[in-house]
């Protein structure tokens, strides 16, 4: 039996070293978008940088992407370094570059920066080759997405802005948004939504009217400062939070609405990135894949944090809530159902994401959202409404599960997507068996 | 010994980088390790040498093709073969084991005295190790 040990330095893996200077031009955002393209995708985060790749190889150039940050991965990696999170928690298979084409993929393009990397980092690597689970650093990936983005043409072709509305025609699809302040339409053939999720926010009768002082979610500024900090929350960020609160010396109280933690290397099953785990799927009642999403797509601590957690409140540095359905948030405190008000200087609220599914930008009954999840083609991930829109990322949960939110579930839309666009504007079918 | 060793089961970390990076070249394309020769220049490490070889694979970098860098490749190739030839230990034993392969493909290297760059060394090297899919790939270019 193979028993896993995280190294205690693992989740220490060094942030914005110094990299050697990228090869390469410096490119531009576009200023403004074009008035037509092939393709329009919506979203220039690791999803949508993986489709703008897959289509490439595919011969598909005429692409715009959209993106509110206007950089490939940019608003992700701005998350991840808002709460100091210095290694990923997919391991190295799952990247958006493309597979099939003897591109680099994301291990070798560690292993070619091999004088880069700490020992812990290059461990790490050797787990990865020898079958092993494995942790990113993040400048690692953040190097390959820059590159992946260079050689695929992503940067020439991203417009910062944001979309507001996508018409859904017979022929094409008008891409209605503003970049620059001014309001711009793409008449594309084809849209691929990948935007990803949202901040979860929280429910409405934790407070009445504004947000009470000394609360904050965990995107937004907080204490610099030790002191004491309540951290409401059970996932990888709520963990991120409380690392970051202990490490400048704080006290922390950790409020975890469920009964216990759940520590999982991945934030799914492993079972679930695998042909096997998403045949759980397919063909399946929509109630049972409800409920498999609701037991599966919940919030989890990467394992690696398990040490570091047992260990600060073994000796009091933290406290841990369990079980704790909170009445009400007031300033600077939380009032458990319990009756027990936990004070502190600050509340961090991570509650969680909510899944982008295309609401606000397609009409209601093209999104014809069920459970909260959109009606979606499950051969192609086009939406029923609308079969010139598709979806890839966490929006194609039900229809790939809950995997569907990670970078290898982005891998695997991706397939479905490219083919399709390719195949549709090539006038070809597409056999999706 | 560290709970977290795994100096027995797993090949070592703490070579010379360029002994990682060229077994990772040795399953590259010939037409790839001819490109990176092409463009290696003197300033260059080999992992940006690498990234400029993909880019060009790409289409990626105005101003040259992949075929223009193959060709330079090829040119540089050419005029290091003899020197190499001449400078390979006789009889050699090829090695079974990637890493010690790789240090006598760039003992060769280094002993031929034809590179004056680290980047250069490293890609004449992966292709000293696929010496005849690089000729091959070099006289049609």
């Amino acid at each position: 039996m193979t028993r896993f040990l995280p190294h205690p330095d693992l989740l220490a893996s060094p942030r914005h070293r110094d990299w050697p200077a990228y090869p390469a031009p410096a490119v531009a955002p576009r200023e403004t978008p074009p008035s037509a393209a092939d393709v329009v995708i919506v979203g220039a985060g690791p999803a949508g940088l993986a489709v703008a790749a897959a289509l490439w190889h595919l011969g598909v150039r005429d692409v715009v992407l959209v993106d509110r940050d206007g950089r490939a991965a940019g608003r992700f990696l701005d998350r991840i370094d808002r709460i100091g999170q210095r290694v990923l928690r997919s391991p190295y298979e799952h990247h958006p570059g493309v597979e099939g084409y003897r591109d680099c993929e994301l291990r070798d393009f560690a292993r070619t920066h091999w004088a880069l990397l700490t020992e812990v980092e290059r461990r790490e690597i050797r787990m990865s080759q020898a079958g092993h689970r494995s942790v990113v650093p993040v400048d690692v990936f953040e190097a390959y997405c820059h590159h992946t983005a260079v050689l695929h043409g992503v940067p020439e072709r991203t417009v910062r802005g944001e979309v507001r509305e996508l018409v859904s025609e017979p022929h094409r699809v008008t891409v209605r948004g503003v970049a620059g302040g001014a309001d711009f339409a793409i008449a594309a053939s084809y849209v691929v939504l990948c935007q990803g999720e949202e901040r979860r926010a929280a429910p409405a009768h934790w407070w009445p009217g504004e947000r009470p002082h000394g609360v904050g979610y965990w995107d937004e500024p907080g204490p610099t400062g030790a002191g004491h900090e309540v951290v409401v929350g059970a996932g990888l960020t709520s963990a991120h939070l409380i690392h970051n609160a202990l490490a400048r010396g704080s006290r922390v109280t950790w409020v975890l609405r469920e009964e216990a933690e759940r520590y999982q290397c991945s934030d799914v099953n492993a079972s679930f990135f695998r042909a096997e785990g998403r045949a759980r799927f397919d063909g399946v009642p929509w109630e049972d894949r409800l409920a498999l999403m609701g037991r599966e797509r919940r919030a989890s601590v990467m394992f690696e944090f398990r040490p570091m957690l047992t260990e600060a409140e073994a000796d009091g540095r933290l406290t841990v809530r369990r079980g704790a359905a909170v009445a009400a948030v007031e300033d600077g405190g939380v009032l458990l159902a319990d009756g027990v008000s936990v004070r502190g200087d600050h509340v961090w609220l991570a509650l969680g994401t909510v899944p982008s599914i295309g609401d606000g930008l397609l009409p209601a009954e093209v999104v014809a959202a069920r459970d909260g999840w959109p009606d979606l083609d499950e051969r192609t991930l086009a939406y029923c409404g609308a079969r010139r829109v598709f979806a890839a990322g966490a929006a194609a949960c039900m229809v790939l599960g809950p995997a569907a939110r990670n970078i290898d579930g982005h891998r695997v839309a991706t397939a479905r997507v490219a083919t399709s666009v390719a195949a549709g504007l090539h006038d070809r079918a597409v056999a999706h068996v | 010994m560290s709970e977290y060793d795994t100096v027995f089961s797993l090949p070592s970390v703490d070579e010379d980088p360029d002994t990682e990076l060229g077994v990772l070249l040795m399953g590259l394309r010939p037409e790839r390790l001819l490109a990176a020769l092409g463009v290696a220049s003197e300033d260059d490490d080999p992992a940006t040498t690498m990234l400029v070889a993909d880019q060009l694979h790409h289409d990626a970098r105005p101003g040259m093709t992949f075929a223009a860098a193959v060709a330079a490749g090829g040119d540089r190739w050419r005029a290091a073969r003899p020197l190499l030839s001449a400078a390979a230990p006789e009889a050699a034993t090829r090695s079974a084991a990637l890493r010690r392969l790789w240090a006598t493909a760039m003992d060769t290297v280094t002993a031929a005295v034809v590179a004056p760059g680290r980047a250069e060394r490293v890609y004449l090297a992966a292709c000293w190790l696929r010496k005849d899919e690089i000729d091959q790939v070099a006289t049609t270019h």
